[in-house]
């Protein structure tokens, strides 16, 4: 009977809450309902097409066009490549400025025409100056490529998450008039957020690597950078020639710089005997030539990941910008004849801005893999220096 | 949308073709028929006969007679299947598939009880075969693959012979791969006059012939998908669609008859303004008269023919369409949501922003679309277009009209140009003073009339039109 009760009384609410959503929803309906002919009023008030171009015309005057359209003229790669350098150089002054007595050490090092033999004859205590301006300067130039990149990846998550908003301000009108469902419009929302939650998250890594430079500005008492000056420049055209493996080519430097003789000679010298005949041995080098080997091994594996990395840039640069770019135009033209509608206009460009983001990471890598790449011969030059086999 | 003299020309050339085809020496008879081509897609006047037993010709609706050549009593056609490059509408072709150099293939044209022997060559990559819908005739003439006969191999040449045993429309069409074959366009029109005064065929001053057919072609591209069952974008009049259907000019008071056949997948309800009509004849031959009524429209199902017939007496430029509203448009997106009532004040510039070219479009419906005349993916028809005398007919597909006109000479099929109204006949604005109007309550079935606008609706506006194309390709000018 208690059971019955509560049962009928759950029952009643039940109905009560039935009645009340049924009401709400009949009052919202009627809400939307009595907009319509007021929307409809709207829009040709509005003026149509023509009104809206005006529009258009005047905000295009008045910003820039943001799409992501790299010019690849040799000019433009020439200049992109010049602020880049001087970015670099620039920071690159200021950390050595930053260590004591590193700098006027590599300039007294490198000051009149550095020839062959005085590389060769570099001290122990010139080396240890280059070493030391090697371990300054990789990290540093890694640095400054990141921050480039941070401040473009933010860049480009700005206007991706403007044009979120757009698509979700679209939907939400749309919505309100009775165009698209709930659903859809809490899609564009979402959309919304994750990409602002992606910008916030790349303005986080922006001033993570902007914090990073400016450590390097507060050590040499310069001023502390709100942006760069620079863009990450494209890889140079054309590509360099196709490499043939790693431990091949480091096998072919190994046999290409150092004679044979002189592999022996270093070999011996490393497990000289004074009792023992000098001969030429089969096996195992010295470790002296190992250390050499692993040094070259390590160049080789960098060059292999740069050529992997310009490999992927100038895929992407090369080709896959002009094919997005078409993707992007016919999208345009299949929206001038209806075929899709601004959603889905909308939906491209944010896929286009995808792939930029795409392309900017591949940029940034290229850049990594070239630094390190050069960090690596330094240190290759530096061994031979020491084992004196350096051409 | 015009005949020209040119078209004319070409048909005498046919004409000459077929006198000097129909009076070949023996040696010549026993070989094949010359195959004769069709490089247009205007339409061609009416071929008369220049032997065989005389008729009132058709005139085939953006297409053509095919000549034939008499073999001792038989009435000798040779068709050629093979691919073709139609012109669908100015400015878009489409890659398809037909007879003698276009789709639909041509009309035939024979008389009751003649001996006919048609030579059928495939240029074809594959099989394949005809089959004469809706005549009488041998079994293994039925032209069934695998039922009635094996297919005709590419480069290989059948003949099918029967007698034309009553009079009537047909069609023919492949009865091999037929979903494919006919999905690229093979198909035509077949016509048997009769062979005297028949009591249910009425002589009639003009007489047309077209085929309702259907394509799925992707905007930007030019071959139909094959394996679409019934989602076509695309509906045509003999491989045409408006602006590109040819209109069907009539004098004053000629007594018309339309031929059509439906080879689509769908069944279509054709409408004729202005006039009544009676179908006086269907795939069985002529409806007895007694069955006949006044309509004006007439639903046409899959792979039905009807002829309607009616009294052209009412001056002006009718619109003559399928009325199905989405035929008479040319491809569009079916998933492009409704932007009816979406205010984009604000939106817009932000958008061209990011899409330096983007226009709003649809928010106080479609018809803007015809008005901006945007640049379109290459070789794709505008969804709605056609110019006429008051602007943007905003029309595509299956659309055309009947010119009906006074001094439209017999036998010319020239197009008039446009209808000037008579004074005092044609709709007008309403200048005087409005009233005020309360707005209508949303439920209960209330109209919803609104004020009237105090917009710029109808303004002359200045603005600037700048429209940046694409210069990636070029060509891609859809208008």
């Amino acid at each position: 009977m208690k059971f019955m009760f509560l049962h009928r009384a759950w029952r009643g609410s039940y109905v009560c809450a039935v009645f009340f959503l049924l009401a709400a929803a009949a009052l919202s309906a009627q809400v939307r309902a009595s907009d319509w002919p007021g929307a409809n009023r709207a829009v040709d008030e509005a003026g149509g097409w023509k009104a809206y171009l005006r529009e258009s015309q005047a905000a295009q005057a008045a910003s820039q066009v943001t799409a992501f359209r790299p010019d690849r003229s040799p000019a433009h790669r020439a200049k992109t490549w010049g602020d880049f350098s001087q970015l670099v150089e620039h920071w690159l002054i200021v950390a050595m400025d930053a260590q004591p007595g590193l700098r006027p050490a590599i300039e007294s090092l490198t000051r009149g025409a550095a020839t062959d033999a005085s590389w060769l004859t570099a001290s122990e205590s010139a080396r240890a100056v280059l070493a030391q301006g090697m371990r300054v300067s990789q990290p540093l130039v890694e640095e400054v490529i990141a921050w480039v990149y941070a401040q473009e990846v933010h860049q480009r998550l700005l206007e991706r998450e403007d044009l979120a908003d757009i698509a979700w301000e679209l939907a939400r009108r749309m919505h309100a008039v009775g165009n698209l469902p709930l659903q859809e419009e809490r899609e564009a929302r979402l959309h919304l957020l994750e990409i602002r939650a992606a910008r916030q998250k790349a303005e986080a890594r922006l001033l993570q690597a902007r914090e990073a430079i400016a450590q390097h500005a507060r050590s040499a008492g310069v001023a502390v950078p709100t942006h760069t000056p620079a863009v990450l420049p494209l890889p140079p055209v054309p590509k360099p020639p196709a490499d043939h493996g790693m431990e091949s080519a480091a096998m072919g430097r190994v046999m290409a710089v150092i004679p044979r003789e002189r592999r022996l000679a270093v070999s011996q010298r490393a497990t000289h005997n004074p009792n023992e005949k000098p001969r030429a041995r089969r096996g195992p080098l010295s470790p002296q030539p190992y250390a050499l080997l692993r040094s070259y091994a390590a160049l080789a594996q960098a060059e292999q990941q740069l050529r992997l990395a310009a490999d992927r840039a100038q895929l992407l640069v090369e080709e896959g910008l002009a094919v997005r770019q078409v993707i992007s135009e016919e999208h345009l033209l299949a929206y001038n004849g209806m075929l899709i509608g601004t959603p889905k206009l909308l939906k491209d460009r944010d896929e286009a801005m995808a792939f930029e983001l795409e392309v900017l990471e591949a940029l940034r890598d290229y850049w990594l893999a070239r630094s390190r790449r050069d960090h690596q011969q330094a240190a290759v030059l530096l061994e031979e220096i020491f084992w004196g086999v350096a051409r | 949308m015009s005949q020209t003299r040119r078209s004319f020309l070409s048909l005498a050339a046919l004409g000459s073709a077929t006198l000097a085809a129909s009076t070949v020496g023996r040696s010549a008879l026993a070989r094949l028929p010359e195959p004769v081509m069709q490089s247009s897609a205007e339409t061609q006047a009416p071929v008369v006969p220049n032997a065989g037993r005389p008729y009132r010709p058709v005139v085939t609706l953006n297409g053509w007679t095919l000549p034939f050549r008499m073999n001792q009593g038989v009435k000798e056609f040779h068709l050629v299947a093979e691919p073709v490059v139609r012109e669908m509408t100015p400015g878009f072709r489409a890659h398809l598939w037909g007879y003698n150099g276009q789709s639909p293939g041509p009309t035939i044209e024979v008389v009751e009880d003649d001996k006919v022997r048609i030579f059928v060559t495939n240029r074809l990559p594959e099989h394949t075969s005809i089959h004469w819908h809706g005549q009488r005739l041998p079994n293994g003439m039925d032209g069934v693959v695998g039922l009635n006969q094996p297919g005709i191999p590419p480069g290989k040449t059948f003949v099918y012979e029967f007698t034309a045993r009553r009079p009537g429309t047909f069609m023919y069409h492949p009865h091999a791969d037929e979903m494919t074959q006919m999905a690229m366009g093979m198909m035509g029109f077949w016509v048997t006059h009769p062979k005297a005064k028949h009591p249910l065929i009425d002589d009639v001053d003009r007489d047309f012939c077209f085929l309702l057919n259907a394509y799925d072609i992707e905007p930007g591209s030019a071959t139909p998908q094959i394996m679409t069952m019934l989602d076509f974008n695309l509906w045509s009049w003999n491989s045409r669609i408006f602006p590109g259907i040819d209109a069907l000019n009539v004098r004053l008071n000629d007594r018309v008859r339309i031929r059509i056949g439906n080879l689509t997948m769908t069944n279509h309800p054709i409408h004729l303004h202005g006039h009544e009509f009676e179908v006086t004849g269907t795939d069985g031959g002529p409806t007895p008269k007694g069955s006949r009524w006044m309509e004006v429209t007439t639903d046409i199902a899959v792979g039905q023919m009807r002829q309607i017939e009616f009294l052209a007496d009412e001056e002006g430029d009718w619109a003559f369409h399928c009325h199905k509203s989405h035929h008479t448009m040319n491809a569009m997106g079916h998933d492009v949501p409704t932007m009816i009532g979406v205010d984009h004040r604000g939106l817009a510039a932000r958008i061209t922003r990011h899409i330096p070219d983007y226009m709003v479009m649809g928010e106080r419906g479609m018809a803007d679309m015809a008005e901006m005349e945007m640049p379109l993916p290459a070789n794709t028809a505008p969804m709605m277009t056609g110019s006429g005398p008051y602007g943007s007919v905003e029309m595509g597909g299956m659309f055309s009209m009947v010119k009906v006109r006074r001094n439209q000479k017999p036998g010319d099929y020239t197009d008039p140009g446009w209808y000037q109204q008579p004074p005092g006949t044609q709709a007008y604005l309403y200048t005087g003073a409005l009233p005020a109007v309360r707005q209508a309550p949303v439920s209960g079935g209330g109209t919803g009339a609104q004020t009237p606008s105090k917009g710029p609706s109808g303004q002359v506006d200045p603005v600037e039109v700048r429209v940046r194309k694409p210069n990636h390709s070029g060509g891609h000018h859809g208008h």
